[in-house]
């Protein structure tokens, strides 16, 4: 019944700081466990974090480019999973879970769909998380990097339907 | 302060069908008629009495009085004609998540049982009131709009688990937290003291003060399954 928490001051939570969210999200080793198992664990996780912070990259690479040429109608693109980074990521952290001593743990369809939803529940936070910051803020940049959009219009209905979306219905119901 | 837990009230209200959680549904009905019948629907699969409907000629405020077959469904309000071969919605109730301040006068936990006019009036089991932390960058007043996934029976199979899917996150955002309270927004059933919607379904304490200065906070759904689930009955 926990949510997990992730904070970042003063701008967006960078690529890195994704990457280990996903990590552990995907390798989830006890606070209290010791022992060879919970050293190989780490290295798996460690793994993954390289693979995710690069593909981490490559997302915030096309969700800039994507606001460069197309500015506030890029918020109207899918908020789906980009397919090839989610692709490209799933196949690369199952081969480093082939390579790693946790290959038989993690053969059955349903560790590949977990990993699969992870990740894909990661990446869609980091392509929300860009947007936002382009359509409420009007700023653009990674991390704690972050400058002005030129581009940015906040009275285009995108900006306005974006912000309507996240906001959701009003409650106004006196007790 | 508050402490994890599952609402009391949800238990019951979830007896009598005061909660749905199911996933949206968007389906092509090809034909109906101007009354208040969707026919020829390609599936009924996730329609569940009460759900709002919306489409091409489908009257405000519609809700299912009925499913009908696997094919048909009954509506509350006369159509203005048939939906075409337009896609026709099928929407459960709007769930929300609110944040609870740093230091709050009352203790968040499973007696609460109402949002109440959040940022308004004293905190008690009925009102979340002026113990919601204030609008801060992408975080107004009342919280954010929750997307359901559906209730699925889960690991172990004897268990059922409530999930939400998009992204709960609040970009430029100066916030000092200590909790979130999910409530459900929607009028399905009703309540003699306390305000229709706003029904509180949990409330899940953060461990401590998370705060965050003109940056991001997300917040990140557990697996949806019967031992880390948001919300489960197991």
């Amino acid at each position: 019944m926990q949510f997990g928490v992730l904070v970042t001051d003063n701008g967006k939570h960078s690529g890195e700081k994704l990457a280990i969210a996903c990590a552990t999200d995907i390798v989830q080793i006890g606070a209290d466990a010791t022992g060879q198992q919970a050293i190989d664990g780490r290295k798996l996780e460690n793994r993954i974090i390289e693979i995710m912070e690069a593909k981490f990259a490559e997302l915030a690479a096309f969700e800039h480019a994507g606001i460069a040429t197309r500015g506030t109608e890029h918020l109207t693109e899918s908020m789906e999973a980009h397919p090839e980074i989610l692709n490209s990521a799933v196949s690369e952290i199952g081969d480093a879970i082939v390579r790693s001593p946790f290959a038989s743990w993690f053969t059955s369809d349903r560790v590949d769909s977990y990993v699969r939803a992870s990740v894909a529940k990661w990446l869609t936070a980091g392509q929300h998380m860009h947007r936002d910051w382009f359509a409420v803020h009007g700023m653009v940049g990674n991390g704690t990097a972050l400058i002005s959009a030129a581009n940015h219009n906040p009275e285009c209905k995108h900006v306005k339907d974006w912000i309507a979306r996240g906001a959701g219905l009003n409650i106004g119901v006196a007790v | 302060m508050a402490t994890t837990a599952i609402c009391t009230t949800l238990k019951s209200e979830i007896l009598q069908a005061g909660h749905n959680f199911s996933t949206t549904v968007v389906i092509t009905a090809t034909s109906g008629n101007a009354t208040f019948t969707l026919t020829a629907l390609a599936s009924t699969a996730g329609i569940a009495v009460g759900m709002a409907v919306t489409g091409t000629n489908i009257t405000a405020g519609s809700v299912v009085a009925s499913v009908d077959s696997a094919t048909q469904v009954t509506l509350s309000k006369a159509s203005g004609a048939a939906p075409g071969a337009n896609s026709t919605t099928f929407t459960a109730d709007a769930f929300k998540i609110a944040l609870v301040k740093s230091a709050p006068t009352r203790t968040f936990d499973g007696t609460q049982t109402n949002i109440g006019t959040p940022g308004s009036g004293a905190p008690t089991a009925t009102n979340l009131g002026t113990d919601e932390v204030a609008a801060s960058g992408t975080y107004a007043s009342g919280g954010s709009a929750l997307t359901n996934v559906g209730p699925v029976s889960t690991n172990p199979t004897t268990s059922a688990a409530v999930s939400f899917s998009g992204t709960i996150q609040w970009t430029g955002a100066t916030l000092s937290v200590t909790a979130a309270i999910i409530y459900n927004n929607s009028t399905r059933i009703g309540a003699a003291a306390v305000p229709l919607n706003g029904r509180t379904v949990s409330v899940h304490d953060f461990g401590g003060t998370q705060s965050v200065t003109a940056g991001t906070l997300t917040l990140t759904v557990p697996t949806q399954d019967g031992t880390t689930g948001l919300i489960r009955i197991t």
